[in-house]
């Protein structure tokens, strides 16, 4: 059995595919660095990233793959599920070796591989999908709008256009509290650049900031909210089951409605 | 904003809440400069404890009526709390709201203070701050009042996304038996009126290079389940009518909630009819993504849906000629028809069978149900027999039996025919 050992970067991943065709030799399994060394891998091959292979595979999938095609591998990359670079490897492999058939390659769903990467990157759109409408903003004393989340998959990359639009020129904050990294943008030029922040745990309380770290009308205007979400039920129609089907309860936690 | 505001926004919100539109969907804009976006799929924000989505802020800017609609809660002669929002604060609401991400945008409606004309004029007025002071760019959906004048309404569309003007209740002789203010000509007349002017804005933009937007996201209406005694067939061939002649974007179905006092001329529930309701969801999105006729769903012989199985299947109990269909070769309107089969599936089918011949191993993979769909395809899942050798009245007993049930029986279907094949070899 040969393995390669890659660094657990898309970049890595993609180097991965270009020594594969390089060496015309291809892994039956993906290591980390970390990762005990495995009994049974005959041989390893360690997968060295220059600037110049991602670029040059990434090109060439460029060509072969339709846009969404191609949003659906930073789709699978980002659900960070288990097993997911070694699919993503068989696909891309997939890809470059069809023959020119009738159908696309990247729509061939009888193929299991394939059929498992347009799945999994429904399920990562979805899941973000989900977050630009449960993500939660309080104001700070600052004037910063701040969101905690903690997402299954590492959606946050896939949040920024979106909230960065609805912003305009306010700033805010997207805080992924799992992965204990978050992006901040300032205010005053809309063009400027995103940036990486991390909070200091304890600024964190339950589901949100501190509370004196917020701003001042803060906590009324979350008691209008609650006041209207519970309004807005009919009480004759009431279906709890129904509603936590659409919001599971592993998000009430930073939902401000869910006190 | 203060602790009053709390008071009124409860009032005004349950006062708003048996209108069902909750969409934010049908236009894609960028922000512009001031706070706002919004996305051709909508967002739903949240879910009320009633399991319906909370996208938008749903409210009145006042719920004082002059009218009497028996159905009404909101009714003149209704004895409930009645408030009313200054324009300035419930712009300052909505936006306090949008940024910190509760909500997609407004939707705001009212009760018919003095005349329709002067309501829309107040409505318009927070429309207005939102959109020229505030420079909001999210959704609004803005109720237009039966019989209000053109002028206004063409306001409306400048300013709101969706623009909607409620039917209530499906036919004009029983809306002005419950309903002795309103007729279909104040209902209809902006409705026209608003597909005339999308109508004139799409010519517009043929020939000019910049044509403001009238009310981007297309309009919707509401009718009201089960206060009257319209048959479903009726209220369906009304909703394609509206998908065709005004252009409707979406007919929503409201459950008639009985609402405080009991009024002859109202119907006695025991509690809002939902399973019906939700039948005609079902009926609708065949209309809209289905490629059915109205009168394929439901017609004189069978005029109200079947409350048991959901109407596709219904129609596919109907019509066993129809079947089974062979998935290698249905085109995507017939894939439609089978139970168990969506658009998402019927699509990855099309694509999956362009590179390779689909076995039953297949079907459950792309997203086929194979429970529901087993009687109607080939190839055969489970090696079941269809429903031209099963008979409708058998597969709709199996398709209505408890899951576990549905599984040891078909397992005995399956021993079935493979000890029939035995004794024929």
């Amino acid at each position: 059995m040969r393995a390669f050992v890659y660094d657990r970067s898309f970049e890595g991943l993609l180097s991965a595919v270009f020594d594969a065709y390089a060496l015309k030799s291809f892994p039956e399994i993906l290591c980390g660095p970390a990762d005990p060394p495995l009994p049974e891998a005959r041989s390893a091959h360690r997968v060295e990233v220059t600037p110049e292979k991602p670029v040059r595979v990434f090109a060439a999938l460029a060509k072969k793959l339709s846009e969404r095609g191609l949003r659906n591998l930073i789709l699978v990359w980002l659900s960070e599920e288990k097993g997911s670079d070694f699919l993503l490897f068989r696909f891309i492999r997939k890809i470059f070796d069809a023959g020119s058939g009738r159908g696309l390659p990247e729509r061939d769903f009888g193929d299991p591989d394939v059929l498992a990467v347009e799945r999994l990157a429904r399920r990562v759109g979805r899941k973000a999908e989900r977050y630009a409408g449960f993500a939660r903003f309080q104001k700070t004393r600052q004037g910063v709008y701040v969101a905690l989340i903690e997402p299954e998959h590492n959606v946050l990359p896939l949040l920024l256009r979106h909230f960065g639009d609805r912003f305009g020129d306010r700033p805010w904050m997207l805080y992924d509290v799992g992965r204990g990294y978050g992006i901040m943008r300032d205010s005053g030029n809309r063009r400027e650049e995103f940036r990486e922040v991390f909070l200091d745990e304890r600024l964190i309380e339950g589901g949100g900031l501190r509370p004196d770290l917020l701003a001042e009308g803060e906590e009324l205007l979350q008691s209008l909210w609650r006041g209207y979400h519970e309004a807005a039920a009919v009480r004759e129609r009431l279906n709890p089951r129904l509603q936590r089907g659409f919001m599971p309860k592993k998000f009430w936690k930073y939902l401000t409605e869910f006190p | 904003m203060n602790s009053q505001t709390l008071a009124k926004l409860k009032i005004l919100a349950a006062a708003a809440k048996y209108d069902v539109s909750c969409s934010s969907s049908g236009v894609s804009r960028k922000g512009a400069g001031g706070p706002g976006n919004a996305c051709g799929w909508g967002i739903c924000h949240s879910f009320a404890a009633d399991g319906r989505c909370i996208s938008l802020l749903k409210i009145l800017l006042s719920n004082h009526c002059r009218y009497a609609c028996a159905y009404c809660v909101n009714r003149a002669d209704n004895d409930i709390p009645r408030a009313a929002f200054d324009s300035a604060e419930l712009a300052e609401l909505t936006l306090e709201f949008y940024r910190r991400n509760y909500i997609e945008g407004l939707f705001l409606s009212s009760g018919v203070v003095k005349s329709p004309d002067c309501t829309m004029e107040r409505m318009l007025r927070v429309l207005e701050l939102l959109r020229e002071k505030h420079r909001f760019s999210g959704y609004i959906h803005m109720k237009c009042i039966p019989g209000a004048s053109r002028e206004l309404v063409r306001r409306a569309g400048r300013y709101a996304d969706r623009l909607s003007v409620n039917i209530e209740i499906p036919s004009e002789a029983n809306l002005k038996r419950l309903a002795p203010d309103k007729d279909y000509s104040g209902v209809y007349a902006p409705m026209n009126f608003i597909r005339q002017e999308t109508e004139q804005r799409a010519e517009d933009r043929r020939k000019y290079a910049s044509v403001p937007d009238f009310a981007p996201a297309g309009q919707s209406t509401q009718v009201i389940i089960g206060a009257s005694d319209e048959r479903d067939k009726d209220i369906l061939r009304l909703s394609s009518l509206l998908y065709r002649g005004p252009r409707l974007k979406r007919v929503y179905y409201s459950a008639f909630v009985p609402v405080g006092g009991s009024d002859p001329r109202l119907p006695a529930l025991s509690a809002p009819p939902l399973r019906r309701e939700n039948r005609l969801y079902q009926a609708d999105w065949l209309l809209r993504f289905y490629h059915f006729e109205a009168h394929e769903i439901a017609d004189a012989e069978h005029p109200d849906l079947d409350l048991e199985v959901d109407p596709k299947i219904a129609w596919a109990l109907r019509h066993p000629e129809f079947f089974p269909l062979d998935v290698n070769r249905a085109d995507y309107p017939a894939l439609l028809r089978v139970p168990g089969i969506g658009p998402e599936s019927a699509r990855r089918i099309i694509y999956a069978r362009r590179c390779r011949r689909l076995g039953p191993e297949h079907l459950s993979r792309l997203g086929v149900l194979a429970g529901r769909a087993r009687f109607f395809i080939v190839p055969a899942l489970d090696r079941t027999p269809d429903i031209n050798r099963l008979g409708p009245g058998r597969v709709r007993a199996l398709l209505l039996a408890p899951p576990s049930a549905a599984k040891a029986s078909a397992r005995q279907l399956s021993l079935l025919r493979s000890s029939g094949n035995g004794l024929s070899a």
